[in-house]
C-alpha cells in the first residue's frame, strides 16, 4: 500500500458514539469488502442478529491505539460503555458478555457521525482476533446524584484498524 | 436463471446497502429459494456477495 497523502475535508464534525450494537462471533459468517476499507456487507447465518446496547449519551467510546513492538504491529481496539442503574438488569446484560467473551463477539459502534466501525474482524485475521478481554466496575455511587450501574470495557488486539460498515444493521 | 447462491450459503442473510429499486426488505437479503434474480444480480454486480455466482449453464 503506498502512500496517498491525506486532505482535510470542512464540514461540521462531532465525535462520540450515539449506539452500540454486539453479537457472538458465531453468528457471523463473513464482512465482504468494498472499496478501500469498507464493508458493504455482513452476512449472517440463520435468524441470528447483533443486539443493541443502549445507555446514556455520551457513555460510550471506541478508540484504537497502534504500538510497535519485535518489529510487530498491535492495534487494540476498545470499547467502554455505561450500563445505567446497577441491578439485575445491568448485571443480566453483562453477565451475558463475560460469557460470550470466550466464544469471541464482534461489535459496531457507530459514531455520531453516522460512522459504523467492525470491531472483531478484519481482513487480514478475519474472525480469529474476535476474543475481547473483558474489565469494568458496577457502582451505586455514594450521593443521591452519583452515577450508578455498570462500566464494561472490551479490548481486542489485532492486526489492522478497524474497516467501516456502509450496509444496514443487522437487528 | 442467470445467478445461483453457493450452497454453503444458503440460509444465511445478508444485510447490505439498500438498492436504489424498491424492495420491501430493503437491505435484508435472506440466502434461499425465495431470493430473485434481480436481487442476486444486485449482489453479484453491485456488493460483489462472495456467496453469488453466475450460473454458466444458463449461457
Amino acid at each position: 500500500m503506498a502512500l496517498a497523502g491525506y486532505t482535510k475535508t470542512c464540514g461540521k464534525t462531532t465525535s462520540g458514539v450515539n449506539s452500540l450494537y454486539l453479537t457472538e462471533k458465531a453468528n457471523v459468517t463473513s464482512f465482504t469488502k468494498g472499496t478501500d476499507r469498507d464493508y458493504t456487507a455482513a452476512t449472517m447465518v440463520a435468524l441470528a442478529v447483533f443486539k443493541k446496547y443502549e445507555f446514556d449519551q455520551d457513555q460510550c467510546e471506541f478508540k484504537e491505539t497502534v504500538a510497535m513492538a519485535n518489529n510487530a504491529v498491535t492495534v487494540t481496539q476498545v470499547i467502554e460503555f455505561h450500563l445505567d442503574k446497577m441491578g439485575k438488569l445491568a448485571a443480566t446484560a453483562v453477565s451475558e458478555i463475560i460469557a460470550a467473551v470466550y466464544c469471541g463477539i464482534i461489535a459496531i459502534p457507530k459514531s455520531t457521525l453516522g460512522t459504523q466501525f467492525v470491531v472483531g474482524y478484519c481482513e487480514e485475521q478475519l474472525k480469529e482476533r474476535a476474543y475481547p478481554t473483558i474489565g469494568g466496575e458496577a457502582t451505586t455511587g455514594k450521593a443521591l446524584g452519583d452515577a450508578s450501574g455498570e462500566t464494561v470495557t472490551l479490548t481486542w488486539t489485532t492486526t489492522e484498524k478497524a474497516y467501516t460498515y456502509s450496509g444496514v444493521i443487522p437487528v | 436463471m442467470k445467478y445461483i447462491i453457493d450452497p454453503k450459503y444458503i440460509g444465511n442473510t445478508v444485510y447490505t446497502i439498500t438498492p436504489t429499486y424498491k424492495r420491501a426488505e430493503g437491505g435484508k437479503f435472506v440466502l434461499d429459494s425465495t431470493l430473485s434474480d434481480k436481487d442476486k444480480g444486485y449482489l453479484y454486480e453491485v456488493i460483489k456477495h462472495e456467496a453469488i455466482k453466475k450460473d454458466e449453464k444458463a449461457d
